[in-house]
Formats: structure tokens, sequence, C-alpha cells
């Protein structure tokens, strides 16, 4: 088992620093440099670059790219003077973390159930209902839901904020936004794993025993069941990540996507750097952590880790 | 399994001869064998919704290339004299705030969306196949560093690639390809990887090595064609998600860029004005979850088709 996570862990870090090369040299390669300006002297532009530390040669300026990321030092943003991409960064991230750990207990939660539900009702009304509304969640892009919901939800029934985070009414609209598409896929994988577990002959066995069907289902069918769907956690961390750009966007929340698409549409270069590197630690880290989660809910993972 | 069958057939007496009758044959008598492109040719088209999601997603194909055909309008012509029309006359699905035909941006949108998506598939087959192939097929050191390779730019989240290569390379239909692709194959190499490595120890690839074939045309010739289900029905996959990542990256302003007609752009269009103009909303989003959700079904029904646990009923 440590051996296992020692090797994930070490493999992150060779991610990391192949991200951090990758995304530096991308940037490099950009035609012209941010401070190209006609209106700017060339003395004033030679201090800003030198200032920046943006006239040395590529390889010293990689050197000490690196070196700073090692202390954590993300660099300052051009666009927003004064304030490092850290901090940008630690500010804003608050709002998403909220909104993404709302968004990701109910996408479990609600996915789970669903699928429950429509695999003790196999092939009955409420079963039909929930295929389709998963089948729906897949396909209707999250962009379309929010700006729908927002509009006849928010704008002309009054019944939710239409904007912001403040206070939890606020939460609902977007987490609905988010958790559509996890809701959807949980919902599919926890029916069909279900489904497949409730023909085992430990479940015969169990209610040959006279237990209560509801302690069946619960007890032994779905810890057997979950387990895609704690495989899914990971890409599912990432798909409520990247969606909450777009849906940061729509409801107007001061959070870490914001900024993102930002950064990239006025070209400031360390912040998109940042961002990039910040999401994908913590999406490393997801799926990470997700597949320690597998190791310890699978017997038969436990089993092979230990052996080798 | 097998009590059930002895009580409905009690055993002759041992010690009386009864000769079998014609019919305890014919109970015998194995399944028909099929081949598995046979056989899920046969599941695919005994499922219902599969098929429907098929044609849908054949009449969608047919019509974002003939679409010029039908109206008299092209996706790119504005008209300040008739903007915000509503479906009807000549504009079938109305205009837009520039009033430029919805119905031909609609579907100039399905062309962008379809080539994307399909384009992308194609080359994330095209190379999974290839570095797949080779993983599986060689092993031993080329598998571990390749594997390597592969887990770690595996790990960089895919939409972090494409916003990084659209900064670089500029943003438009092309850069969308590449970036899906860049990180698209590798799920597609895994999976050939995975099929290679079971199928290498087969007899017929030993046969070919008897016959002195050497180690590419084996793989080229003989492993690659059985390992195509699970390519294609992961292929089929692929596209609604390249389909979606267009659509999302051009409403966010970071994919293809305005005057082009995608989806995602359309989209993006509409949100100051749907509320009063429908329309201009409900064209492009209705497409785009048509197909999304066709692309979806179909590939459903052909995992189903493909996997051997189903049965044609």
């Amino acid at each position: 088992m440590i051996r296992f996570i020692g090797r994930r862990f070490l493999n992150i870090l060779l991610s990391l620093f192949v991200l951090a090369t990758l995304t530096f040299f991308l940037m490099k390669a950009v035609p012209g440099n941010p401070f190209l300006d006609e209106k700017t002297p060339k003395a004033a532009r030679d201090a800003l670059m030198a200032f920046y530390g943006l006239d040395k040669a590529l390889w010293k300026q990689y050197l000490i790219y690196l070196g700073n990321l090692l202390q954590g030092d993300l660099g300052i943003s051009y666009k927003t003077p004064g304030q490092t991409v850290t901090q940008i960064i630690s500010q804003s991230f608050l709002y998403s973390l909220k909104l993404g750990a709302v968004a990701i207990v109910v996408s479990v939660i609600v996915g789970v159930s669903l699928g429950m539900v429509s695999a003790m009702y196999n092939r009955k009304l409420i079963d039909k209902i929930a295929v389709v509304i998963s089948i729906l969640g897949i396909s209707i892009p999250n962009f379309v839901v929010a700006s729908v919901t927002q509009f006849y939800i928010g704008a002309e029934l009054r019944w939710l904020p239409v904007a912001g985070l403040d206070g939890p009414l606020s939460y609902i609209l977007p987490t609905f936004a988010l958790s559509a598409l996890p809701i959807a896929f949980i919902a599919r994988l926890t029916r069909s794993s279900m489904l497949e577990v409730l023909t085992a002959d430990y479940i015969r066995t169990a209610k040959a025993k006279g237990l209560s069907p509801i302690r069946i289902t619960l007890r032994h069918g779905l810890r057997n069941a979950i387990l895609p769907v704690v495989t899914y956690l990971g890409p599912m961390t990432a798909n409520i990540i990247t969606g909450s750009v777009v849906v940061e966007k729509i409801y107007n929340v001061p959070g870490l996507g914001q900024f993102f698409t930002n950064s990239v549409t006025n070209r400031d270069y360390p912040l998109i750097m940042g961002i990039t590197l910040f999401y994908a630690v913590i999406l490393m880290f997801a799926r990470f952590l997700a597949d320690i989660g597998y190791a310890m809910v699978d017997p038969r993972m436990k089993k092979s880790t230990k052996g080798g | 399994m097998d009590n059930v069958n002895e009580k409905r057939r009690p055993l002759p007496d041992p010690r009386k001869f009864v000769p079998l009758k014609k019919r305890d044959f014919a109970q015998q008598q194995m399944a028909p064998s099929y081949t598995t492109w046979k056989l899920a040719t046969m599941k695919l088209t005994a499922n219902k919704f599969a098929m429907g999601a098929g044609i849908v997603l054949a009449l969608m194909i047919i019509m974002a290339v003939i679409y010029p055909l039908f109206t008299p309008h092209n996706f790119r012509g504005q008209s300040l004299l008739n903007t915000f029309t509503a479906p009807g006359g000549s504009y079938y699905f109305g205009t837009d705030d520039l009033g430029r035909d919805l119905f031909s941006r609609s579907w100039k949108g399905a062309q962008i969306s379809l080539t994307v998506g399909i384009l992308a598939a194609i080359a994330d087959v095209i190379l999974g196949i290839i570095i797949g192939g080779i993983m599986g097929f060689f092993g031993g050191k080329v598998d571990e560093v390749l594997n390597k390779i592969t887990e770690i730019l595996y790990s960089i989240p895919y939409l972090l690639i494409v916003i990084l290569l659209g900064v670089v390379l500029g943003q438009g239909m092309f850069t969308l390809i590449i970036a899906l692709v860049a990180t698209g194959w590798i799920n597609m190499a895994w999976i050939v990887r995975g099929q290679i490595m079971q199928l290498k120890n087969q007899e017929y690839v030993l046969a070919a090595q008897a016959m002195g074939s050497g180690g590419f045309r084996i793989l080229f010739k003989h492993l690659i064609p059985n390992t195509m289900g699970p390519i294609i029905v992961t292929m089929t996959l692929t596209v609604p998600s390249a389909i979606f990542a267009e659509a999302f990256l051009s409403f966010l302003g970071l994919g293809v860029q305005s005057p082009a007609a995608s989806w995602g752009v359309m989209i993006n269009d509409s949100l100051a004005s749907w509320q009063l103009y429908p329309w201009t909303l409900l064209f492009p989003a209705g497409m785009l979850c048509v197909a999304m959700l066709a692309f979806n079904i179909f590939g459903d029904g052909l995992r189903d088709a493909f996997d051997p646990k189903t049965r044609v009923e």
C-alpha cells in the first residue's frame, strides 16, 4: 500500500514538472511580450523587462521560474498591478471551493440514491423516469442548464437569487448546474453495478437469512456497488472544477474560474501559468485520493497491494 | 442451474436400453456460432433506441453537408432590417441580433461541431492504435517507458492544454482539434494495449510467426483488426465529448470565434437576447443536445452490441 502511494506521488511530481515546463515554454513561444506597446517609451519598456526579469536568457528565466515555483512563488500578475498570483488564487479559490464542495456532496448523494432506487425498481416506472433523467443530464451542457434556470427560476419566477454567492439560497442554482452531469453519470454507474450485484449469491443468502430489503440493499448491495462510483470521484472533481469555470461566469461568482478565463483573454501570462498549475495540482490530488479510496474500499486491491 | 434441468427430464433407467430419440439430438445441438461482427450487427439492429439514434445522426450529418440547398440565405450574411425575425417565411429558424439566418448558422454549426468531433476521434484512433499497438505488442522496456510517459500526459487536464494551445496557436477549430487529440489519444492507446496483450498469445499469432511474418506485419495485419470492436465503441463515445468541449470553449470565447458559426458561439451570442427572442437559444442549444444525446445513445448501443455478456433477445 505504501509503495503504491509512493509511486503515485512520484508520478504526480513528475507530471507537475512536465506541465510547468510545458506551460513555461509554450508561453514564451508566443510572439511579442506583455509590454510591447507603441506608447511606452523604450527606456521604460526596458526597465519593465528588467524588473520582471524578462531580459535574461530563456534558460535562466526558466531556472528562476522553477526555483520560485519550488518556494511557492508564482510571480506577479501583469494586469492586476500590486497583486501576486498567489494572492489572487487564494482569494478567489475560496468561492470556487465552497461551490465545488457543495456540488460534489450533492452529486454523490443524489446520484447514488437515484441509481439505487432505479435498480431496486428495475424496469418499473420509477426506473424509466430515472433513466430518462440521467440521459438528459448527460446530454444537456451545463452552460445551457445554467443560463436557462437562471432566467426562469431566478429572473422570471424570482424564487432564487440570480447571481452572486451570498447566503445559502444563492448556492442552489449554480450547484444544480454543476451537479446535473455528475448526478446523471453516478446514477447510471450505480444502477448498472447495483443490478449486477443484486444477482450475486451473497444477496440471495442475505435474503434467505430473512434480512429486510432495505438492509440488504444498503449493507450488502451498496457497499459492493459503490466501487465504480469511487473510481469516478477523481474525474468527477475534474468535471466540476472545469464546469465551475463556465458556471461562475454565468452566475457572476468571483471564483478562480472567472480569473482563469479573464487571464486567458487578457494574456496575463504569470496568472495563466499560476492558475493552470494550481488546477493541475488539485485535479491530480483528487485523482490520487480517489485511487487511495478505491484501494481501501476494494478488498481485492488491498490484498494485491499488500502482497506486492 | 443443472438441478433444474435434471428435474424436468429424469435420467433413463440404466438397466433398460433406450435408444436416443431424434429430439434428444436436436436438444444437444449448439447455438449457431457467429463472428463477432455478425453478432454485433445483429444486437445493434435489434436495439431500437440505438438504431433511432443512428438514423438521427446520419440525417444530421447529411443535412450539415447539403443545408445550403434549402435556404436562400448564407450563414454569414447580415440583414439589419431583419433582426430578430421570428421563425417563419424564408427564415425557418428566425434571425439573430445582426439579422443572420439562424437556420444556416445552426447547420453550419453542425458542420463545425461534427467535424471537430469526428476528426478528433479519428486522429485519436490512429495515434492510439499505433502507440497502443507498439506498447502491447513489444511489451517489456518499450511498454514501461511509453506507459510512464502516457501516465504523466494523462494526468494533465485536457482543458488546460486546450486553453494553453489556444493562447499559443491562436484560437480556432484546428487548435481545438490538436488540443483534443493531444490528450484524447492516450485513453485509446491504453485500450488497444490491453486488447493486444490479451490477443498476442493466441495460436494464430504463433502460426503467423511460424510462417515468417515480421513483428509489424503481425501487429497491423493480424492483431489490430481483431481489436476493432472496443476501438469503435471508444471512438463513438469520444465524439460527443469532443463536441461538448468545442461548444464549451467556444461559449467561453476560447474556441471558435464569432463570425464563424458553431453551436457554442451561437449560444454565447444568444445570451443577451434569448429571454425576449427564445429561438436564438432554442435552435443551437436544441441541436447540440440532440447531437450529444444521439451520439451517447448510439455509443451505448454499440458497447452493448460488442459486449459478450449481452444477448440478442
